[in-house]
């Protein structure tokens, strides 16, 4: 069952085009598209909290390359299927009026193919063809638009992607050529063996930057806020969304927790590029008027959370505490999948405000709660979640990061966490006094009816921003979270699994 | 009701579940929607009081479920359930009060939404003050502030979103604070439910300055102490008037309520917290008195009342002793009277005039009698006049000073003293512009009788319990009960002492404020000309020759002319007192240098890339 996730979207993303070159068929594609999301989200709910391997052509995993379904891919995998599924929705309506839909439809299906794949494989090098896939696929969306300013910034994405990317294949060289193997479960059994480390510690600087340029740590966040918010409004989503997430942190922790068990301090490192990302993200974030720049910034600003918890699990697992080590990864994780439903929640939202005013520009707009109520209140929904207001579910996430700072005794981590907390609810709560509230400013088009298209997909994502927060019961998070943190703790448990040691 | 225990979460269920009801009844009748709020919210209160002879032998465990790593709990003592009844009376006032006054936002506003935010609020107030557990707390509190926020809000003008978002800044700022300390509580000590912790012997010795002053701080942004009260003075005058009674009247009073449980309830901390407490008390009476004299705002004047009446509730219980922490929570408990009563006065005055500025009010008392006999109470029991209610605790507030035996307890009853003394001064201003004197702006509406019961029964209540206070005895008696000495002192000459001290004190004012030297002068002749009206806030105090026109509340601001106090002035004029803008200020300056950085030229960026990785390099091979 495995490799229908990687097989369905790749034969999709290539009839598409194919298809278009003779007939226009809009109506046709998007259907297709969201028949071809449902189904996968059905497949990966299916598929949910199994453990399974796939040898690809059947060959034993060290040589052959393998797929792997353990807790951390099976919750990537519910994570970008759900997303993509609302996002298609919310497309079909959105993106009507635009031209080659094959093409755009075609090229999101390539996308999710090179996502799919990167939570999937077992394998680094083929980790990388579909981090290509997906980076190369979202390089053309960006640029869908085709305006002066999307294709500078499609642009500038591409050469720091590419950059990204060569770093990337530059470290799996130092560690294939160190190591002798690329399958990450191999790779965590030989790295221990191998007596000159130096080599293993440039692969892992040269991951961390290549990986990092991907999920725009600070200071390799440069092409995100123009990326993002040139794209077209679904593409935000995802590439927010998800698309930082799968080929950032997901595919880095998975190298550096499960192949390379950790190497020296990069545990605190990540921590610190967390709390960085985190304070400086939120900071130019205050600064924004373009609402979906501001948004941009602010994923910089939430990967810091992602990535921090990560690390701290990191710090833990290396000091021997592993209660302690679980709570802080199930804090990353968690963060991970909130920051994916209110982030997509939020760019959508944006578009559905572009919609009604024919702008982003915060100065120039207003009062869209009047216009609007139902986009006004999910978008309210959003902007709380992602300040961490309880009872949504941003809250509880940060809540469970603080614990396991504090826990952990890290206070000045717990500290700033607190704090970037505070600065996230200043700028949105900008946003609230600029958009949200107060008269109406600036043109309305259609006199601000937005059609169900547009608001059902706000609706289902403000319904998973107050649901989620039930992750945090320890009954739910033990079903879900606990198992995706155990997968990056015990390393030795995916290695079970990919080699049947 | 054998056992009250269950019921007990009614008081926090109803309300909440009445929430989204309330909503769905105005969309069906506005009629019923008013009168299933004022039911929900009286039935609450009368059953808060039913509740009353169950706590007073001891706590009242109603709820507890463990989830987790923590229990959740839900539990009243006879402090909590003297909050809850004060929550449901206030909502109720709001509640009956609001009808008519929402009258005026009808079809431009969502008035459902109103009385929808409004009991979430109640439910949100009454869930933070009966919660058992710190978690629990923390997520009402959080409800209650954002219901706070969305209510202050509601008017939707650029100046109440602006108030409301400096209100939820720091409110959220105080809240983060609030949830470093649980977190650290309950990692050093293995729990936050109450009933543990205040069995605990002491906090860890390590971490209970951490703890205490996250505790401080936190609630008290919400209790608005000075210097953290900035947010006070914006977002009660631009809250709808109902809203500013519940917030002034109650909703501070939910901080004060958690620093009195948490410094004298849960643990036994060392007695310098007390006398910090106590000072920082102390400097908010006379600072809100100050702040408060000149303000030309109705709702702003009452607003910075309020910051110095929450001095003599802090003033109080930071002094500690049985007759402190009696005098501070019956002040509590007054102020939640009277201040709600004031601020649904001037809530009336506004309504019918439609201004808030006093210079523009005046010869309200002839219109309507019932709301001024009300407010006149209201304001004699702020000034702690007898036979009032507010005479009372301030009466037993200096016993106590006078009993405190620390170095400095003159100066707190010197500070208490002459806060009374500003109060004096400003509810006459309130009083004598709002009311009295000649008619300035017509009223155009005249209030309804909701609004009369909601300033009347306050009204009572004051009198009621100024002239026969047993029952506010009887009721915080269980509430200090861990503390024995509960007797005041009276010295005779100490009374002559008071009277001469007053008469001094008055001398010194009047010295202060040197009315002799800076008559007002108005020019004879105006050619026939109209007379300019003119804001005298605008260029007060720095010029004085555009005095084309004399205010009834001119005087007041000569005051601001003395040196001796003339800096504070300036520095709440120019915010320097104001931790909000002064982060803010920061923010912006950090927020400018990183967005320098980002020039958008790919060449620099890669650059950083590039050093990223040296750094990082050089990070992973030196160990």
């Amino acid at each position: 069952m495995l490799p229908l996730f990687v097989a369905i979207p790749l034969g999709v993303g290539f009839l598409l085009p194919l298809i278009e070159e003779f007939r226009e068929r809009t109506r046709l594609f998007a259907v297709t598209v969201l028949l071809e999301t449902g189904l996968l989200l059905a497949l990966s709910l299916v598929k949910f909290g199994e453990k399974s391997i796939y040898r690809l052509g059947g060959w034993p995993p060290p040589i052959g390359i393998n797929y792997v379904l353990d807790g951390l891919s099976s919750l990537v995998l519910v994570v970008i299927s759900g997303i993509a599924f609302v996002t298609v929705l919310f497309a079909m309506t959105y993106m009507s009026k635009y031209e080659n839909l094959g093409k755009f439809y075609g090229l999101f299906s390539l996308m999710l193919a090179g996502m799919y794949g990167v939570a999937l494989t077992g394998d680094v090098f083929n980790m990388y063809v579909y981090l290509e896939v997906a980076a190369i696929s979202s390089y053309a969306l960006v640029g869908f638009n085709r305006g002066a300013e999307e294709l500078e910034a499609s642009f500038k994405y591409l050469i720091m992607g590419a950059v990204g990317s060569v770093f990337i294949l530059l470290g799996i060289a130092f560690l294939y050529g160190s190591v002798g193997s690329l399958n990450i479960a191999d790779i965590s059994v030989r790295v221990s063996e191998v007596s000159d480390q130096s080599f293993i510690l440039l692969s892992t600087a040269l991951f961390i930057v290549g990986f990092g340029l991907k999920a725009a740590f600070i200071p390799f966040h440069s092409w995100l806020p123009d990326a993002h918010s040139s794209a077209p409004t679904p593409i935000s989503a995802m590439l927010s969304g998800v698309l930082i997430k799968v080929l950032g942190v997901y595919a880095l922790s998975r190298i550096l927790f499960n192949g390379l068990n950790l190497p020296s301090l990069t545990p605190q490192l990540l921590t610190w590029i967390g709390a960085g990302s985190m304070f400086i993200g939120g900071m130019i974030a205050l600064g924004q008027n373009d609402l979906k720049r501001l948004l941009a910034y602010s994923s910089i600003s939430q990967m810091g959370y992602i990535t921090l918890g990560l690390g701290m699990g990191g710090i833990f697992i290396s000091q021997g505490k592993p209660a302690i080590a679980t709570l802080a990864l199930i804090g990353g994780l968690f963060h991970l999948v909130n920051h994916a439903t209110y982030k997509s929640l939020l760019f959508l939202f944006s578009g559905g405000v572009e919609r009604i005013f024919g702008t982003r520009d915060l100065s120039k707009i207003g009062g869209i709660t009047r216009v609007s109520p139902v986009s006004g209140a999910t978008g309210t929904i959003g902007t709380l979640s992602i300040s961490g207001v309880p009872p949504f579910n941003g809250f509880w996430s940060k809540l469970v990061i603080v614990i396991a700072a504090i826990w952990g005794g890290l206070y000045p981590i717990a500290g700033i966490v607190l704090f970037t907390s505070a600065i996230t609810l200043a700028y949105y709560l900008k946003v609230q006094r600029e958009l949200f509230l107060g008269e109406v400013v600036g043109e309305i088009a259609d006199k601000g009816k937005i059609s169900p298209g547009i608001y059902v997909p706000l609706l289902i994502l403000a319904i998973c921003c107050i649901g989620l927060g039930l992750l945090y019961l320890p009954e739910i998070r033990g079903i879900v979270l606990k198992p995706a943190a155990l997968a990056l703790q015990e390393g030795s448990e995916y290695t079970q699994l990919v080699l049947g040691l | 009701m054998s056992d009250p225990g269950i019921y007990g979460l009614a008081l926090l269920v109803i309300p909440l579940g009445a929430s989204p009801l309330v909503w769905l009844l105005g969309k069906v009748s506005k009629k019923l929607r008013n009168y299933f709020s004022g039911i929900i919210t009286l039935g609450i209160f009368g059953f808060s009081l039913a509740l009353f002879p169950y706590v007073q032998s001891g706590n009242l465990e109603f709820f507890t479920k463990e989830v987790g790593e923590v229990v959740i709990s839900f539990g009243l003592g006879p402090f909590s359930l003297l909050m809850v009844s004060l929550i449901s009376l206030l909502c109720f006032l709001a509640s009956i009060f609001s009808p008519n006054y929402l009258k005026r936002y009808e079809g431009n506003l969502n008035t459902n939404k109103y009385f929808s935010l409004l009991l979430g609020f109640m439910g949100g107030m009454i869930g933070a003050v009966i919660a058992g557990e710190l978690f629990t707390m923390f997520v009402f509190w959080e409800l209650m502030t954002l219901a706070a926020y969305f209510l202050i809000t509601f008017e939707n003008s650029p100046d109440s979103i602006k108030a409301g978002n400096k209100y939820f800044l720091m409110s959220e700022g105080g809240a983060l604070a609030i949830l470093a300390g649980i977190v650290l509580l309950w990692v050093t000590s293995g729990t936050t439910q109450l009933a543990e912790l205040g069995a605990m012997a002491a906090l860890e010795p390590e971490f209970s300055i951490s703890i205490l002053s996250l505790f401080l701080i936190g609630f008290g942004v919400k209790a608005a102490f000075f210097p953290i009260h900035s947010w006070l003075p914006d977002a009660h005058p631009e809250a709808p008037s109902p809203i500013s009674a519940l917030l002034s009247g109650i909703m501070i009073k939910v901080g004060l309520f958690w620093i009195i449980k948490v410094f004298w309830e849960l643990f036994s901390v060392s007695p310098s917290w007390g006398s910090a407490i106590a000072v920082i008390g102390a400097f908010t009476i006379v600072i809100g008195g100050f702040l408060a004299i000149v303000q030309n705002d109705i709702k702003r004047l009452i607003a910075y009342s309020s910051i110095s009446q929450v001095g003599y509730i802090l003033m109080g219980v930071g002094i500690g002793t049985g007759l402190g922490l009696a005098g501070g929570i019956i002040h509590l408990l007054n102020h939640a009277l009277f201040k709600g009563l004031l601020f649904l006065g001037a809530g009336i005055v506004v309504y019918v005039t439609g201004t808030r500025k006093l210079d523009d009010l005046g010869g309200l008392s002839k219109e309507m009698p019932v709301v001024f006999g009300s407010v006149i109470i209201g304001a004699l029991s702020l000034a702690g006049v007898p036979p009032l209610n507010g005479f009372y605790s301030k009466w037993i507030l200096y016993q106590a000073s006078i009993d405190f035996e620390r170095g400095f307890a003159p100066f707190l009853l010197v500070a208490a003293l002459f806060g009374s003394t500003l109060s004096v001064i400003y509810i006459t201003k309130f009083i004598y512009s709002a009311f009295l004197g000649e008619m300035k702006t017509e009223m155009d509406r005249s209030p309804g009788w909701g609004m009369k019961t909601a300033v009347g029964v306050p009204a009572i209540l004051c009198l009621g319990l100024g002239i026969y206070p047993r029952p506010l005895l009887d009721s915080i008696r269980p509430i200090i009960g861990r503390i024995p000495v509960f007797e005041g002192t009276w010295v005779a000459y100490m009374a002559a002492a008071f009277l001469l001290g007053a008469i001094i004190v008055g001398a010194a004012l009047y010295a202060l404020v040197d009315l002799k030297k800076r008559s007002k002068r108005k020019p004879a002749f105006m050619g026939g000309e109209n007379e300019e009206t003119i804001d005298t806030d605008m260029y007060f105090p720095y010029v004085d020759k555009l005095d084309f026109k004399v205010y009834p509340s001119e005087i007041y601001n000569s005051i601001k002319k003395s040196k001796m106090v003339n800096w504070l002035y300036v520095a709440e004029e120019r915010n320097f007192i104001d931790p909000y803008v002064a982060v803010s200020w920061v923010g912006k300056a950090l927020t400018r240098s990183f967005r320098w950085a980002h020039n958008g030229l790919l060449s620099r960026y890669l650059v950083w890339v590039f050093s990223g990785l040296i750094v990082i390099l050089w990070l992973l091979t030196t160990q």
